[in-house]
């Protein structure tokens, strides 16, 4: 703070003493200053906007800034920053409005660079829905900017400020203009009022700004950024945003152009041509439960590692000395010498623990597998909800203590080799007598005991913080294999046993369509009478394939979306191409589901069942060819591999 | 899947595939199904067969869901596409992966004031929208909001396409009965005063857990909105705050006149005093840092346990009694010593870590019952019950008290009491022996298993939680702070201390500036830390006294004789408080004047002078603050006497 905020700081403190109390500043507008307050009353931290002192001086200024800030506060919307308060005291005109923990949009595109797509989507999307209710409310925002949207930090959802609190741009001998030059719709500069439209020019520009990373009118000062608004056409987004969709192009750049009839009519029109918000569905509790359940089994494991330490230390030991006796001709002191049962003594307890809790293990496996069928869940369940959890969480980079883990037994390991080489060639090392060999080769013990009950308890730790030492990538790779194998269903079944048959779940928004429609047309089967499913008895298994078919299609529509292949026009065509054969298969599932509904309401004869079933099994074969070769699929998904340099990302000036 | 939903997805063949049945209303039924082209869940409403024949009943519903379409408000469930086929008229809308609150409020009660309030908010941001927009939703009920799962937000569906029925005197009238406002129930057509009634209605219902009004008929319901006074919210709803209960009454007056004149004006009753506070990440992460050091702890339980074991075992097999006892303390203290040293480094660090981000105990000391109060709720969500902890905390006490009681008590006195036979005294030994270690084994594994049992954090409210808060309150915990901050440039806390309350920030405040201004005029003006010190800290007391004794009149009666007297004395505080907040206010203004004009004021002299007077007023008053806080914990403890709902008389 320079010597005259101070005083400012100090003087508006003074006027406001015993109701807000300033902490400190947080930012300059071009109407005034924001400080960060607390309103004493409410004990709740706030933000106060001050206007400039030479502003406030002039008494159109103040009254403008006082009539709009109370317009404003008006407004109560989820997106909208609320104003508790507009008032004057002593000299000082300030408004007051809640604080949003973060930073705005313009503080984020300088600090990271460009907003990746979907994420700029939301962003726009609740600014429009912001901009929508003050529409509907006859006010108009009038500078909608990159800085007038704040990002919350904690539920990053966009929250709009500062609705007609506008700045006055100085136009030497012209009639005066209010707002940032940069977003200003043509319309205005000629003169015309403000209108939805020019809000709706301005998002544009916001939008543009957010998703290339820079704005698309700059100039040296704001006359000739102002005639660039009028005159210059818009730079071409899609070149300047890689990444975003055509549709999104087309909707930022139809709320661009310069006449504003040309532009959408409102804002929630604007909205409505950005695709919908996927709906985020979170798996059922059970199913949740269960893909996290190594969560719950590693403990067990955790445990048993520092028990295999101490319980095999000696017996290790014995084994090092039944090695060197050979080598060297040389006996270490034994806790028990002459044991007959020295093996056993070894293999007991670095067998028996983990076999313990292994079946431990097995046991709370099954456990868990029989909560998730009790509540009617099915290994396809299973496998969709290890797959999203696999997509949804990669693999956590592991922390410092987790490293700190991984190298010590790394370091253990290879310090036990070393002292192994040392033992065994422990003539080349110490000379003399026996009695030196004795002393040497205690110490040498001694610390091989120690690091074998490092080793394990650093293995224990590594289950508990979840970091492998040996890097197996355990619980990924193999885990997500297993349960795709046939074992994996054997096993669902298996632990299933007793359980009867359950209604359907409660909640199946995870599953894709057409494992539903599979799961649906197994029922139907399972309830049809005995001689009608004898004359169908292969419709559950072509349907279980035609369902496979149509998965695989999707992942590999899904690998076809990566954005490295985003401008391939051959990769769009194939999109589309599988999307049609998608389609066709679920719908080819839904007609056998419908005859099979038909049937158990006896209502349609077989006959139209069977064609069907000829129809699916036909449609199978086909997407099979064309899953197995598709050339032109395989040399695009290689492509997909080789990384496109990045392209440099000019900040905002 | 019944012969209407074959018919309806013969209809839709291609474009969505039904999945079952989610619910039907008075107007249709609501399928669960799926977007083929886009791969999405949606909901599908489909008017009732017997409606949809009526040309006039088949148009209102198209239209009023084409209007509703054009909404756009993240409280709003959003409406995809309305269309009609042959005889199937129907709108497709997005699913939200959740329940409805009529579903949460009979699966779980009344809802918290605080989640309740949230929905209410929620829904009347929505509805004021709606409003804005000229659309009256007309069927606001329970069923109509729901509670998204994963975001806990409450999105308002169905516009504008109510039920009909038959009202009193015989006019249809759209709507659900419980919801229906008084005017409405008479024949006047609905508009936004009439939802803010219904919203009166579900906020009653949440907070409550029952709906205002019931009956057997809904003849008889509608009778009761018309006629009967609405039964008195704060004695339903616990610890609901006056100013929401206000509100909800307020809504639920009679006459249209008397609610509030719309959204905006309910969402300024509700305005809360204090919004949720937001904790620092570093803060956050100071307060999940237990759950980092349990596995320091859990490997290093079986490491003790089996050592010791083994020690112990050696002990009774072996002559060398002395040398194995010293060697089983020094054991047992080595391997208990080692986890403890790494778990102190361990706290030191994450203090320093903390210290680096500008956060100090003060920090800790006011952002810990933010914490709590995000764990207690975290926990409700998640509907966790800390039992399997519970019963492995009980075990391991029992087992480390038996072990006890044998080394102290039967040991020693073996001989008297168990063996009277000399000869007999090995085999006994041994037996007793093998059990100890038995039970020792499992106390120990009690111990490490209670470390490692993820997701059992302990309790928010229990009795550790008391003792560390107790802990980071005392004088102690700023000594500990102090010195695992040693040598360390304390650096200035950036934006985000909102956790902080008023005092403190200015208490902060005052301090910072006495450290930046010279040394002569520091020694000229005194202890000002100090000063500073007792003043945040008396506000700081006054402010929580003021806080409970308003919890305590809205717990109240409203009629109750005790309210007056309580709220004199919480407005004398109030008072203080403000003096007090004052005062530091401008005693941190007369710094920062002494710091930019580098020139002492006989303004500051007169500050400082006030300031001290204040504070013997402070600490005299602190003997009268134990006396209200003797008269809170009298009229809570008479309130805890069940307060029985007063019976709601049947219909004149």
């Amino acid at each position: 703070m320079t010597g005259k905020d101070e005083l400012d700081f100090a003087g508006l403190q003074d006027a406001l003493a015993g109701v807000y109390s300033l902490e400190s500043r947080l930012g300059q507008g071009g109407m005034g200053v924001v400080y960060l307050g607390r309103d004493v009353a409410l004990d709740r931290p706030v933000a106060i906007k001050v206007l400039r002192p030479e502003l406030a001086a002039r008494p159109d200024q103040r009254e403008r800034f006082l009539a709009e800030a109370r317009t404003g506060a008006r407004l109560s919307h989820p997106l909208i920053v609320p104003i508790f308060a507009v008032a004057e005291a002593a000299g000082w005109v300030y408004f007051v409005m809640g604080v949003v923990a973060g930073e705005s949009l313009g503080e984020r595109v300088r600090r990271a660079g460009p907003v990746p797509t979907s994420e700029g989507e939301r962003i726009l999307r609740e600014v429009g829905w912001a901009l929508a209710y003050a529409h509907a409310m006859g006010i108009l925002h009038r500078d909608v900017t990159l800085d007038n949207i704040l990002i919350e930090r904690s539920t990053a959802r966009a929250m709009l400020v500062d609705f007609g609190i506008a700045a006055e741009i100085d136009r030497a001998g012209e009639a005066s203009l209010v707002g940032t030059p940069a977003y200003l719709a043509p319309e205005l500069i000629h003169g015309d009022p403000p209108s939805v439209q020019s809000d709706v020019y301005a998002l544009g520009i916001t939008a543009w700004a957010m998703l290339a990373g820079r704005l698309p009118f700059v100039g040296d000062d704001a006359a000739a950024v102002l005639l660039q608004q009028v005159q210059a056409p818009v730079p071409s987004l899609a070149s300047a945003a890689p990444g975003a969709s055509p549709r999104l192009v087309a909707a930022i750049e139809r709320c661009l152009a310069k006449d504003p009839t040309a532009r959408h009519d409102t804002v929630e029109a604007f909205i409505a041509t950005l695709e919908r918000p996927g709906t985020v569905t979170a798996l059922a509790p059970p199913l949740h439960r269960w893909v996290t359940r190594w969560e719950r089994i590693r403990p067990a494991w955790a445990f048993a590692m520092p028990m295999i330490a101490m319980l095999s230390v000696e017996s290790f030991v014995a084994l090092l000395d039944r090695l060197t006796t050979g080598v060297m001709g040389y006996r270490f002191p034994m806790p028990f010498p002459g044991d007959p049962g020295l093996m056993m003594g070894i293999l007991r307890p670095v067998v028996l623990i983990p076999a313990a809790a292994l079946l431990l293990q097995g046991m709370l496996e099954v456990r868990e597998l029989r909560r998730v069928v009790r509540s009617g869940y099915g290994i396809e369940d299973l496998r969709v909800a290890l797959r999203r959890h696999t997509l949804e969480a990669p693999g956590e980079a592991p922390g410092l203590l987790g490293r700190v883990i991984h190298d010590v037994s790394w370091l253990t390991v290879i310090g036990m080799i070393v002292l192994a080489y040392v033992a065994l060639h422990i003539r080349w090392f110490v000379g003399g007598s026996n009695d030196e060999y004795f002393a040497f080769a205690q110490v040498i013990l001694d610390m091989m005991r120690w690091g074998w009950v490092i080793l394990w308890t650093a293995f224990g730790a590594s289950f508990v913080m979840r970091v492998s030492p040996i890097r197996l990538h355990h619980g990924k790779g193999l885990g997500t294999r297993f349960w795709n194998s046939r074992l994996g269903s054997w096993l669902a079944r298996l632990a299933g046993f007793g359980l009867g048959r359950n209604e359907a779940p409660a909640h199946t928004l995870h599953r894709p369509t057409e494992l539903v429609l599979d799961l649906a047309i197994d029922d139907l089967w399972g309830a049809l009478p005995d001689t009608m499913r004898r004359g169908l008895l292969e419709l559950p298994a072509v349907a279980d394939s035609l369902r496979q078919r149509v998965g695989e299609l999707k992942e590999l529509t899904r690998q076809l979306e990566a954005p490295a292949l985003a401008d391939v026009p051959e990769a769009a065509a194939l999109r589309a191409r599988l999307a049609i054969r998608q389609e066709a298969g679920i719908t080819a599932l839904e007609r056998l589901r419908l005859q099979l509904a038909g049937l158990s309401g006896e209502a349609v004869p077989t006959g139209a069942l069977t064609e069907q079933l000829r129809d699916a099994r036909a449609l199978e074969g086909e997407l099979l060819t064309e899953l197995a070769g598709h050339p032109s699929l395989k040399r695009l998904l290689k492509r997909k591999s080789t990384p496109r340099s990045p392209t440099p990302t000019p900040l905002l000036t | 899947m019944d012969h209407r939903a074959i018919e309806l997805q013969q209809a839709l063949l291609g474009a969505y595939s039904l999945e079952r049945e989610l619910g039907r209303g008075g107007m249709g039924v609501v399928y669960l199904a799926r977007e083929i082209r886009l791969d999405r869940p949606v909901a599908i409403k489909v008017l009732h067969a017997e409606l949809a024949v009526r040309p006039e009943a088949r148009r209102r519903f198209v239209q009023e869901a084409r209007t509703a379409a054009r909404l756009a408000h993240p409280h709003i469930v959003p409406i995809y596409s309305v269309e009609e086929r042959g005889s199937l008229v129907y709108f497709v809308m997005a699913l939200v992966d959740g329940e409805t609150l009529g579903q949460r409020i009979r699966r779980r009660g009344a809802l918290p004031p605080d989640e309740a309030e949230r929905a209410l908010r929620e829904t009347a941001w929505a509805l004021g929208y709606a409003h804005a927009h000229g659309i009256v939703h007309r069927d606001l009920t329970l069923e109509n909001i729901l509670i998204e799962r994963h975001s806990g937000r409450a999105l308002l569906a169905d516009f504008g396409i109510a039920g009909e029925r038959d009202a009193i005197d015989g006019e249809p009238v759209f709507g659900t009965p419980g919801f229906l406002a008084p005017e409405v129930i008479r024949g006047v057509p609905a508009d936004a005063r009439s939802d803010l009634y219904a919203l009166g209605v579900v906020g009653f219902s949440a907070l409550a857990g029952r709906p205002p009004f019931e009956a057997a008929t809904s003849a008889q319901l509608l009778a009761k909105h018309l006629m009967q006074p609405v039964p008195p919210l704060a004695s339903y709803a616990r610890g609901a705050s006056r100013r929401l209960v206000d509100a909800v009454e307020c809504c639920l007056r009679k006459d249209a006149a008397d609610r509030p004149a719309d959204t905006a004006a309910l969402l300024a009753m509700l305005e809360r005093a204090a919004e949720p506070v937001t904790i620092a990440v570093p803060l956050r992460t100071w307060f999940t840092r237990w759950d980092r050091i349990r596995p320091i702890y859990a490997l290093a339980t079986p490491v003790l346990a089996l050592q010791t074991w083994l020690m112990i075992d050696g002990y009774f097999r072996s002559g060398l009694r002395m040398l194995l006892t010293v060697a089983l303390i020094t054991t047992i203290l080595t391997l208990t010593a080692i986890p403890v040293a790494v778990h102190l480094l361990f706290e030191a660090s994450e203090l320093r870590r903390l210290r680096r981000f500008g956060f100090g105990v003060d920090d800790i000391r006011a952002a810990f019952p933010h914490w709590q109060r995000e764990q207690v709720r975290q926990r409700r969500d998640e509907g966790l019950a800390p039992l399997h902890g519970r019963v492995l905390f009980d075990l391991t006490v029992v087992g480390a008290v038996v072990i006890l009681l044998v080394f102290a008590v039967v040991w020693p006195n073996l001989w008297r009491w168990v063996v009277p036979v000399p000869g007999e005294i090995g085999a006994t030994e041994t037996a007793l022996v093998s059990m100890l270690s038995t039970v020792y084994l499992a106390t120990l594994s009690g111990v490490g298993v209670g470390f490692l049992v993820p997701g059992h954090r302990s309790s928010p409210t229990g009795w550790l939680a008391g003792l560390k808060q107790r802990f980071w309150q005392s004088r102690f915990a700023g000594i500990i702070v102090q010195l695992s901050a040693l040598g360390q440039q304390g650096s200035l806390a950036t934006f985000a201390t909102l956790h902080r309350n008023t005092e403190l920030v200015l208490g902060l405040a005052v301090d910072d500036l006495w450290k930046a201004i010279p040394d002569d005029a520091r020694r000229e003006l005194g202890d000002v830390p100090a000063l500073t010190h007792t003043l945040q800290r008396g506000a700081a007391e006054l402010r929580e006294l003021a806080d409970r004794l308003r919890d305590s009149e809205a717990e109240l009666d409203p009629a109750d004789p005790e309210i007056p007297r309580l709220a004199a004395v919480r407005t004398t505080l109030e008072g203080q408080h403000k003096e007090t907040v004052t005062a530091l206010e401008r005693l941190r203004l007369q710094l920062l004047r002494l710091l930019a004009s580098k020139e002492h004021t006989a303004d500051l002299t007169q500050q400082l002078e006030l300031a001290r007077t204040l504070e013997t007023k402070l600490l005299r008053d602190i003997a009268a603050h134990t006396d209200i806080r003797r008269m809170l914990h009298r009229v809570r403890r008479q309130h805890r006497t069940p307060l029985t709902p007063s019976p709601t008389p049947s219909p004149a």
